[in-house]
């Protein structure tokens, strides 16, 4: 009724370039919540898990080789110093691996990222080739497992499905938003 | 808050201090049902969230994020049901780390609610009570029995708190 | 919308429309008391509960979510103010209950609307008011649904208000939402209050346009968004078209309800009779305000002549509190919960005969006929 009309861009490739881009998002932000989840399993399993984070530090202590028994006292406590660093060192560079992987997948999809941003594509094709190699013997061995440790196992199970279904789905968001936008400006 | 949820707010608040005074009274004999009602619950919402999605919410935009969250739930709830195997001392040091996830996200929500000028100052107190409780209960990690006294004094309060809330006016935007 | 269209802007189409000022006065105060009549007040005035008209923010966070609690919420939101615009609605997708949701859909047009103007056809002027605030609504809230669902009403970050340019495109920019329940919206900054995101597919945050804010309120703005159920499709509110077009089709309606038109049919609009204040009306719809009150006040002044007395919702409590139990349906208010009642069964009894469970029981009968 004389009002100027808007017509929105909805051809196929429009519509499915803001379905990807959405998927892309929140597939970025799963990333960085599983990788949490993570890590404070790793944490609880080091606590109470059979390779707890004592007997890791006792391993520590009895490969080092110590003459002195004056310098032995000191060795405990080096060595639980030592272990735990190199733990959080780990985590911490874990996390930082996935949290790089999630949000710049997040920016990508929601289009706040100042410029194209490849690395990320590259760390989840290799966290996902990573997570394939270690993965797929526990998921193709889960089931003959004994009773006691089901729980654990379906529940690690099902997070590594997960997890590894996201990285796919990040993937293939991302290529699906390349394809798109490459037959805009062809 | 609807009344509905007024009364799950509030069967949960009674459930958890009757679980608070029986951790009190009898100490460790009280873990295996902590773990599994707090399992069980976690499951469920897991379960839900996942039925939700199949059904309605993989029609909706951005609606993939219920499924990741559904699966989450699910793997916290098997994970801590996979808790019960474990030595207590280690499970308390478990609900302890989940006392101070849950006092942290008190504080943040807190500080969100006093930017947008919303009511902030229980949930800051709810939180640092809850973050002095995790302390406390870290700084005297070796003596078990009073751990879990500590602890228990902690889920007493956090069951208050729910309590009261539930009881509270809250201020919603709604449409008109 | 809000009282600026539909208490000013009513007044205006049913001048417009032939009536004189005290039937155009009762006419607008019918349409803008559906804003009020909740069962709070109804309380406070003696009115039947089952005539409630809205829900306060207080009832709403009181209200129940369970399976009764929806109805009661479905039945009243859905009858006045979000009129479903096709409950027989075909989708592909998505179960039983998806589809349920779906069909709530408003917007303008529908077979509903035509049922509800012709239920107010041969009855009082305040009927005809309960009918155009109804009709109003189905074009300021078209895309939402009259019932809490997450599924059908939530939005996300994408909003864009569209800005009219000189080469006759239009410039897109960023809405943003702040969820601060006692701010208030700034138009100039595109700053808009909105409910927070709720993940319970059932949260009362979920009703209507609550995520979108009052966006739809305002007849300034044009905007693009990506509503839930829309399949990543961009949707276009163009308020500015839409409140010219309810504006029209309110005027043309109320001609039907004084006789001047044989039937009522949808999408036919009083273009003639408007045309010569169209200026008038399209610049007050596009003035970048808030409330458009003043504005639409004095348009109706200019033509009936006549001083519009500000809105009072206690202007006719006294009235129906004091007559005898045998005269209250002729009050002010008698008409109107009469009025109301059969609004809310017409549109509940559609819902139900179209297999839609969202809808409930109809209303009791006894309360219908007082």
């Amino acid at each position: 009724m004389d009002f100027p009309v808007y017509q929105p861009d909805n051809s196929e490739r429009a519509i499915s370039l803001r379905r990807h881009r959405d998927a892309l998002a929140i597939s970025g932000a799963a990333v960085i919540a599983f990788s949490i989840w993570d890590m404070i399993k790793v944490f609880i399993e080091l606590f109470l898990g059979e390779e707890t984070l004592s007997s890791m530090v006792a391993t520590v202590i009895e490969a080092i080789d110590v003459t002195d028994p004056e310098d032995m006292k000191y060795v405990p406590l080096i060595a639980w110093v030592t272990t735990v660093t190199i733990l959080l060192l780990a985590c911490a560079a874990i996390f930082f691996y996935h949290f790089i992987i999630g949000i710049s997948a997040y920016r990508a999809g929601r289009q706040t990222a100042g410029k194209k941003n490849r690395l990320y594509l590259v760390l989840t094709v290799l966290i996902l080739a990573v997570s394939l190699f270690f993965y797929t013997p526990n998921i193709l061995h889960f089931f003959p497992r004994d009773e006691e440790t089901d729980q654990i196992g379906l529940a690690t199970l099902l997070v590594e499905l997960t997890s590894i279904a996201n990285y796919l789905f990040l993937l293939y968001s991302a290529y699906r938003i390349h394809q798109l936008e490459r037959e805009a400006l062809s | 808050m609807t009344i509905w949820q007024r009364i799950n707010q509030l069967a949960i608040g009674i459930v958890m201090l009757l679980l608070g005074v029986l951790l009190f009274l009898y100490d460790a004999d009280t873990y295996p049902v902590i773990i599994v009602l707090y399992s069980l619950a976690l499951q469920l919402t897991g379960y839900r969230l996942l039925w939700y999605y199949f059904t309605m919410a993989r029609h909706m935009v951005g609606g993939r994020s219920i499924l990741f969250r559904g699966a989450l739930f699910l793997d916290f709830g098997l994970f801590t049901g996979s808790l019960l195997t474990v030595p207590q001392f280690y499970v308390l040091i478990y609900l302890t780390g989940t006392l101070a996830f849950s006092a942290i996200v008190d504080l943040l929500r807190a500080r969100e609610a006093r930017g947008i000028q919303a009511s902030w100052k229980l949930k800051t107190f709810q939180g640092a009570v809850k973050l002095l409780t995790v302390l406390i209960c870290l700084i005297y990690l070796h003596s078990e029995a009073l751990v879990v006294d500590i602890f228990s004094v902690g889920f007493v309060f956090s069951a208050l708190m729910r309590i009261v809330n539930a009881c509270r006016r809250t201020r919603v935007i709604t449409i008109s | 919308m809000q009282e600026d269209f539909h208490y000013y802007a009513t007044y205006c189409a049913a001048i417009l429309a032939g009536y004189d000022h005290a039937e155009s006065l009762l006419i607008c105060h019918a349409a803008q008391l559906v804003d009020h009549c909740s069962r709070t007040w109804l309380k406070t005035v003696g009115g039947p509960s089952d005539a409630a008209t809205t829900q306060l923010q207080l009832e709403l966070m009181e209200a129940r979510t369970d399976r009764p609690g929806l109805i009661d919420i479905t039945r009243i939101w859905s009858s006045f103010h979000f009129l479903p615009r096709d409950l027989y609605a075909e989708i592909a997708r998505g179960t039983r209950n998806y589809k349920d949701r779906y069909r709530l859909i408003c917007g303008p047009n529908g077979k509903l609307l035509a049922d509800t103007v012709n239920l107010a056809r041969d009855r009082s002027p305040v009927a005809a008011g309960i009918a155009m605030h109804v009709l109003a609504d189905t074009w300021a809230h078209t895309y939402f649904a009259g019932t809490p669902s997450l599924v059908i009403n939530n939005t996300n970050s994408h909003f864009y208000e569209l800005f009219p340019t000189e080469d006759g495109g239009f410039e897109r920019k960023h809405i943003s939402f702040s969820h601060n329940p006692t701010a208030a919206d700034d138009p100039e900054k595109r700053l808009y209050v909105g409910s927070v995101y709720q993940s319970s597919e059932y949260s009362i945050m979920n009703l209507g346009h609550g995520r979108a804010g009052h966006l739809p309120d305002y007849s300034y703005i044009r905007y693009v968004y990506l509503p839930a159920w829309g399949g990543y499709r961009e949707i276009v509110k163009d308020n500015p078209s839409d409140y010219l077009h309810a504006f029209s089709q309110m005027v043309y309606a109320l001609r039907f309800l004084r006789g001047e038109e044989a039937e009522f049919s949808t999408d036919t609009y009083a273009t003639a009779t408007i045309a010569p204040h169209r200026e008038t009306i399209r610049e007050i719809i596009a003035k970048r305000r808030v409330d458009a009150s003043a504005d639409w006040k004095a348009f109706g002044e200019r033509l009936s002549g006549e001083t519009i007395p500000a809105f009072d919702r206690e202007k006719d409590c006294e009235e129906y509190r004091h007559a005898d139990p045998g005269s209250k349906k002729d009050t002010f208010l008698g008409q109107f919960f009469d009025a109301a009642l059969r609004q809310k069964s017409m549109v509940t009894t559609r819902i139900l005969e179209s297999g839609n469970r969202l809808g409930g029981l109809p209303p009791r009968k006894r309360r219908m006929s007082s």
